[in-house]
């Protein structure tokens, strides 16, 4: 007896996301919160085609920035989702413009995962485009650069204008972050507190193949960032656990077995068959030696 | 004049998922999908709770297996997540008993977010429980034991573990490999748990299958070479080796590293004049 096929769902295969806008926030003083909400309503960001979303931090932290923007990025149903701080407003640029960077993106890179207003690609190149709490302009980063830098990917920059205001980053300001929701992206689940998750999901979209792109939006924060023993802190423990994870490694399948690190000339030596070989023997030894586990002989298979 | 409150909605951890596990499945027959379907639910997947998913790749590939699992991840709403293949039954042990694998899971390590029926945890060290064509179980190893990759034929996941694979790499092998990577990474163990399976086929090591091994080793290669990295308040050298780190990351070699690029900037901003 077969079940019929209609008990199972065939999945689609394009997204048409009802909500195309996810905005998703942290909030400690609620009265600051309404008035950022309402400066992305009047900025274009209709509640028809918008979900707000907010974890009450008010009383006492609920929960911190890793952990509470891991629940925004799994519970956000919009096709692009924005991680924003409570204090900023959407006072110069609107929506049309950034659906324009969106488009401009989508030309240049496919494989875009992550948009903020601020960040930085390298030592001192750092990017931004921001509104001080006095109205003050500020600016960094110069597009032209791009061209004459070594990255390659930045040679399509000359096809348009509009792409020229367009960085690759590989770490960005936490005040503005867009998220492309099909990237389902993640931050670290090891790390905890309120600092440097830009560059932690910068990161992580890196491992998983995307890229990150600074934009010509311009956003009023009215705050310049808290730089504390918490930030330094937390520092230390995101270089520490890269330096675990990026650390080289025998890597043993149902299949196959070979070794990951950094060097390509370390992998060549060592996934040799001559040293797999004397590798797996030294192994084998040592199990035979050790002897834990409950292993059936291969004779019995 | 401030924003109408109620359009704001508070997000809180309870779980609100509308189903228990999605069964999540690449199909290209689909003869064999619906009978591995059926032992799901002869085990004690009710679909009240079970939701089953799949991508028809019958009449062409739509999706290989980094691509189409990725699209299921985004799209289950089970609070659990199965990837399975379409050639296993689950004839031996029943729901009953992958619960109760779970729950012993849970109490020796929260941070897990992956399972499976088998894997390895370093060279030699193959773990698994299955029942191959023949009808024979297979079994080697302790239980649960932690492993670094898991075999891609059955792949429980937890989905507020949040897990992606790679964009970078497509094809229908060692996917199970990438994932474990990419939840290290992220913070969170995998394991081969004692849960048998009748696994119809032994999987095909073909010049895909070598292609594949080839990019994964290449961009974990890349993935792996240290760099610097800047943000809008400090900057900082992040590689595998911890004396490497320790002394690029010393401010007497940081002041020369900033005044080095500082320079460079100035070049470059000259040369745009």
């Amino acid at each position: 007896m077969y079940l019929p096929l209609s008990t199972a769902k065939e999945i689609e295969l394009d997204f048409d996301n009802e909500i195309l806008y996810s905005i998703c926030t942290l909030v400690t003083i609620k009265e600051e919160y309404q008035e950022m909400m309402s400066s992305f309503v009047e900025a274009g960001f209709d509640t028809s085609f918008c979900e707000f979303l907010y974890i009450d931090n008010t009383t006492h932290n609920k929960s911190e920035a890793y952990q509470g923007l891991n629940y925004f990025l799994q519970k956000a149903k919009g096709k692009y989702i924005i991680l924003c701080h409570q204090d900023i407003l959407i006072c110069h640029d609107k929506i049309d413009r950034l659906e324009q960077c969106i488009a401009d993106l989508d030309q240049l890179d496919p494989s875009w995962a992550i948009m903020a207003n601020a960040g930085a690609s390298g030592i001192k190149d750092i990017v931004y485009r921001l509104i001080e709490p006095n109205n003050v302009v500020k600016r960094r980063g110069h597009p032209i650069q791009k061209v004459t830098s070594v990255d390659e990917n930045f040679i399509l920059v000359k096809k348009s204008a509009n792409l020229s205001s367009i960085q690759k980053v590989t770490s960005v300001d936490e005040n503005f972050i867009l998220v492309k929701k099909s990237a389902n992206l993640s931050l670290s689940n090891n790390l905890k507190g309120f600092h440097l998750y830009g560059t932690d999901l910068c990161i992580i979209a890196n491992i998983l193949g995307f890229n990150a792109y600074v934009v010509h939006f311009y956003l009023l924060h009215k705050s310049k960032g808290n730089v504390d023993t918490s930030f330094y802190i937390l520092k230390n423990e995101l270089q520490l656990k890269y330096q675990r994870a990026l650390a080289g490694k025998y890597i043993q399948t149902t299949c196959t077995n070979f070794y990951l690190s950094s060097s390509n000339t370390l992998n060549a030596l060592l996934n040799m068959k001559f040293t797999m070989f004397f590798v797996r023997n030294y192994i084998s030894i040592k199990q035979k030696v050790n002897k834990t586990g409950n292993e059936i002989p291969k004779s019995e298979w | 004049m401030t924003g109408a409150k109620p359009i704001a909605t508070r997000i809180s951890n309870e779980n609100l998922d509308c189903y228990k596990y999605s069964v999540c499945t690449l199909v290209t027959k689909l003869e064999e999908y619906e009978e591995m379907q059926l032992s799901f639910i002869a085990a004690g997947f009710d679909p009240i709770f079970t939701e089953f998913l799949y991508i028809d790749n019958s009449k062409s590939n739509e999706f290989d297996g980094f691509s189409g699992l990725n699209k299921f991840l985004i799209e289950a709403k089970g609070t659990y997540i199965i990837l399975c293949h379409q050639d296993i039954l689950l004839i031996n042990d029943n729901l009953n008993v992958l619960e109760s694998r779970m729950s012993a899971l849970d109490l020796l390590d929260n941070k897990w977010a992956i399972l499976s029926n088998a894997g390895a945890s370093k060279i030699k060290h193959e773990v698994f429980t299955v029942t191959e064509s023949d009808y024979v179980l297979r079994k080697k190893g302790i239980f649960p034991t932690q492993v670094k990759s898991v075999d891609e034929s059955f792949i429980l996941l937890k989905r507020n573990a949040n897990l992606s694979l790679s964009s970078d790499l497509a094809g229908f092998h060692l996917y199970g490999t990438d994932i474990c990577m990419i939840a290290s990474m992220l913070g969170y163990n995998s394991y081969v748990i004692d849960f048998n399976i009748l696994h119809k086929s032994k999987g095909k090591v073909d010049h895909h299958f070598i292609e594949i091994r080839e990019k994964l080793i290449l961009k974990y290669t890349h993935l792996f070479k240290g760099s610097y990295y800047q943000t809008t308040n400090t900057s900082f050298y992040i590689s595998s080796l911890h004396w490497v780190n320790k002394l690029l990351n010393t401010r007497f070699v940081m002041f020369f590293v900033n005044s080095y690029y500082r320079k460079k900037q100035r070049k470059l901003k000259e040369i745009i004049k």
